[in-house]
This record gives C-alpha cells, structure tokens and sequence, in this order.
C-alpha cells in the first residue's frame, strides 16, 4: 500500500527535483503546500507557469527577461560604452542592487572548468565577440569591457581567457577588484584575499 | 576519534546546495577524501580560501558516514600564481583530474602526493612561458604519476623479445624503432610489433624521446625545475605517448584535456588514433 496518496506522492517526487531539495524537504514543503488555502497555492502554481512560459533569453546580453531585447539592453539613459561580464543572469541583479554601474551587460552562462568539460565553447563568448565587432547594430560603441566573472579560480580562468581575445581588439579590458568585505576585521580575511588587496592597493 | 587534522591539496571544488561545497583533497596520511565546507561560497566564510582548487592547507575535518566535512583550515600555500596564468591553470586541472581519478579514497599515496605538490610549487614560482614549456612538465608528471602508481614503463629495451635499448640511443640493433604499447608496459621493438599486428598500436619514438623518459626515470629526486625542454616534435611525440600510457590507466575521458591541448596547440586524442582504445588490463 502506498505510503501517500497519489497526488501527493507526485508533489513530493517533483519537488524533490529541484536544486538543493532533499526527500526530506520535498516532503515537508509538500505537505506545507497542501495545507495552504487554495488560492494561494493556485497563485503559486500560475507563478510558476507564467514564469516559464514568459521568460526567455535576451538575444543581445543573454539575461534572464520577459521582453526581447530587455530593458537593460535598450534603456536609452544606460552608457553603450561600457559593457560588464558576468557568469550568471543572478550576477546581473546582484550589480544592479548596487545601484552604481549604468553600462549594459553580457551574461556567458558559466565558466571555464575543465574538470567539469565547460571549455569557452560552452560559454556565450562567441556572442560576445560579435557585439564587439565594429559596425554591429547591436553595440556599436563599446570603449570597455568589465570582466566581473566570480574570483573563484573558474572565473578567473575566464576572465584571463576573455581577456587574451578581447585585447586585440582593442578596447580596454578591466577586471573588477579584489579585496576587503566591508565592515571586516583584517584579522579575520584568508591570506590569499589579504594578498590580492595589496596587490589592488590605491593611493588615497 | 571523529575529528582529525590532515595536510592535503584540493584537486576539485564543485558548489554544492545553496552555499556550500563539495571538495575532493588528497590528503598525504588519509590519501583521498571527498568532504563538505559548508557555507564555502559566502564571501566571508573562512574557508572560502582554503576549499579553491590547487590549495595546500592543513584541514581539520570531522568524519561522516559517506561525507567528511571540513570545519577549519589553515592555508600552507595557496599557490596563488596558478590561477593567474592560463597554461598553469589548464595544466594544474589536468593533473589534479589525473590524480582524481588514479587513487582511491582513504588509501594514501604519499609519493603521488609529494608529486603533486612538486609540480604545482614549479607552477606556482616558474610558470610556463611557452606551450613546450608546459608540454614538457605535462610530460615529466605523467611519467613519475604512472611510476607511483605501479606502472612505470619499461624503457631498457623490448618488453616482449628483452633485446636491449642501446644505451646512448633511441634506435635497437636493426635500426627500425621502438614503439611504446601501454598494454605491454613499455618498449616493444619492431620485429615484435610486426609479429602481433593485432595489438595496440602504441606511438613510434624517436630518439630524442627515449633518451629524455630514460633520463627523467633516472632522477633521484623528481625535480621539475631541471626540466629541459625537448624539441618541438619531439615534445609532441612525448605528449602523444604518455597521454596515451595515461588514458590506457585511467580509462575514463579526462575533462580537462581539450582545453589543455587548445592552449598547447597540440590534439587532445591520446595516443595515434590507430585502433580502438583499450580497455584497462
């Protein structure tokens, strides 16, 4: 005999599919859901339709965007010069709550990894070298390219990378800084991020 | 006890839940562990540092029914100059998926492990500034990792007729060549090869070639700094046979080669393509 009813059994198989959602979760956010009112859990589930049948790739920076081309790639107050390279679309939120940079951007989906077989074939980089080329209706007038992949040893793989093909091209190739999280104790920073702020030292 | 101290280098790090992950080290006393760091991907964890590939660090780890989990780490040598050079890097991941996948977990290997960390300080001080460069320290780890594991290849003469390698030279009495067969384990003359023509094809050396594996087996302490590199066909032909002796061991498709070969401008395939791969003995 089945240990749940059916439907159930169904809502926990699926649930248990998503990233970092064990047996035990699955199992506990279903029965969580099933105790909700039903128009909750219908809000829920239109959510979650409309989200995937709304959503799509921009054809220009490959971020996550209801409208093609998104409206970060054609606000007309953002500056065409100045294009950042991020790894994820979460990257792209991430540096818009900072409220600071105005450029657009260019999302590779992913880094190189050779141990996990993501070389730069696998990544939007041929993308990216298109939007560099002069004369593309897409960015003409890009002057620098921003390279704010992770400072994991994969990103920077891809930034050192990127930046061997971008050069050439001449525009100016920048690697965002390393150093220090805000309000922390020196004492406390590891030894190779303490290292890469020396490096990154300014004159004040 | 539950709770331990190892010296060991981190040879993957893959992201695991929402903030934590997964790491692979080789350990010189436990050889090697699969362990959790749990919230390594926030910037402020202390073991952001410690739980990046390549890393030497000492590691306190508690042990887990299938899963160690790492709770403190103290940095050795974070090899920093080898994330900061594309051929360091591509080089470090191949081995690193090498040794990954060449030992076994908990079974130690202290040579390999001293290898290992030989090659990555050699990256870390002198990164290679050429293709050969790198081509040549490829080489010289594959030769001493396959002498760790057991399977050294025997470069005195024939493996199968035993007619000896003239010492000075690469070429047997008749002239003809030798031919490196992992499945044999080493040379195997001509005459030989001719007479088993459904073996495996093995890579045809030159000269050069023999007398440079002759010369690193020869070292008394592997040293990757006395490294000198060979020519350039003869560097390709060295790739070409010990990535094959490797693939024959390993037996699995090692990740990392492609984008090692792209960067060296040499082709990823081990071995001459000449016949099917062979399964592991």
């Amino acid at each position: 005999m089945p240990l749940y009813p059916p439907p159930l059994t169904r809502l926990i198989q699926e649930l248990g599919k998503l990233p970092g959602i064990g047996p035990k979760t699955a199992q506990r956010l279903a029965l969580y859901l099933v105790g909700r009112p039903p128009a909750e859990v219908n809000a829920l589930a239109g959510a979650l339709v409309d989200a995937r049948s709304k959503l799509v790739y921009c054809s220009r920076c490959f971020n996550i965007t209801d409208v093609d081309p998104c409206r970060l790639c054609t606000d007309p107050r953002r500056d065409d010069q100045v294009l950042c390279v991020v790894e994820e679309p979460r990257d792209v939120f991430a540096l818009e709550r900072t409220g600071e940079f105005r450029g657009r951007y260019h999302v590779l989906h992913g880094a190189i990894s050779p141990m996990e077989g993501l070389g730069p074939e696998s990544l939007k980089i041929k993308e990216l070298l298109r939007r560099l080329q002069p004369g593309t209706a897409n960015s003409p007038q890009i002057q620098e390219v921003i390279l704010a992949t992770n400072s994991s040893v994969e990103g920077e793989a891809t930034a050192m990378y990127l930046a061997r093909l971008l050069k050439p091209l001449g525009v100016r190739v920048t690697r965002i800084a390393y150093g220090l999280p805000v309000g922390g104790d020196l004492d406390y920073v590891d030894e190779v991020t303490l290292s890469r702020a020396l490096e990154g030292r300014r004159s004040v | 006890m539950k709770s331990y101290w190892t010296d060991a280098v981190v040879l993957r790090s893959r992201p695991l839940g929402e903030a934590d992950r997964l790491v692979s080290l080789l350990s010189d006393s436990e050889g090697k562990i699969r362990a959790t760091a749990r919230g390594a991907r926030r910037g402020r964890s202390s073991l952001v540092a410690g739980t990046q590939p390549f890393v030497y660090a000492r590691y306190q780890l508690f042990r887990g029914r299938e899963l160690d989990s790492i709770t403190q780490v103290q940095l050795v040598r974070s090899h920093l100059a080898v994330r900061d050079q594309l051929l360091s890097f591509a080089l470090a991941s191949y081995v690193a998926e090498v040794v990954d996948w060449t030992t076994m977990e908990r079974q130690p290997v202290p040579g390999v492990f001293r290898l290992l960390l030989t090659l990555l300080a050699e990256l870390d001080e002198h990164p290679p500034r050429s293709p050969g460069r790198a081509l040549a320290l490829e080489s010289w780890f594959e030769l001493h990792h396959l002498g760790e594991l057991g399977y050294r290849p025997q470069l005195d003469g024939c493996v199968l007729c035993h007619r000896p390698l003239l010492p000075s030279a690469g070429r047997s009495t008749d002239n003809s060549g030798w031919w490196l067969q992992p499945a044999q384990g080493g040379l195997v003359c001509s005459s030989c090869r001719s007479q088993s023509p459904s073996a495996e094809p093995g890579v045809l050396l030159g000269d050069e070639v023999i007398l440079c594996l002759r010369r690193w087996q020869q070292e008394a302490e592997p040293d990757p700094g006395a490294v000198a590199d060979p020519s350039q066909p003869a560097g390709r032909q060295l790739a070409a046979a010990l990535r094959m002796y490797v693939d024959y061991y390993v037996n699995h498709t090692i990740r990392s080669l492609p984008f090692l070969a792209e960067l060296m401008g040499t082709t990823a395939a081990a071995g001459d393509g000449g016949g099917p791969r062979a399964s592991r003995a």
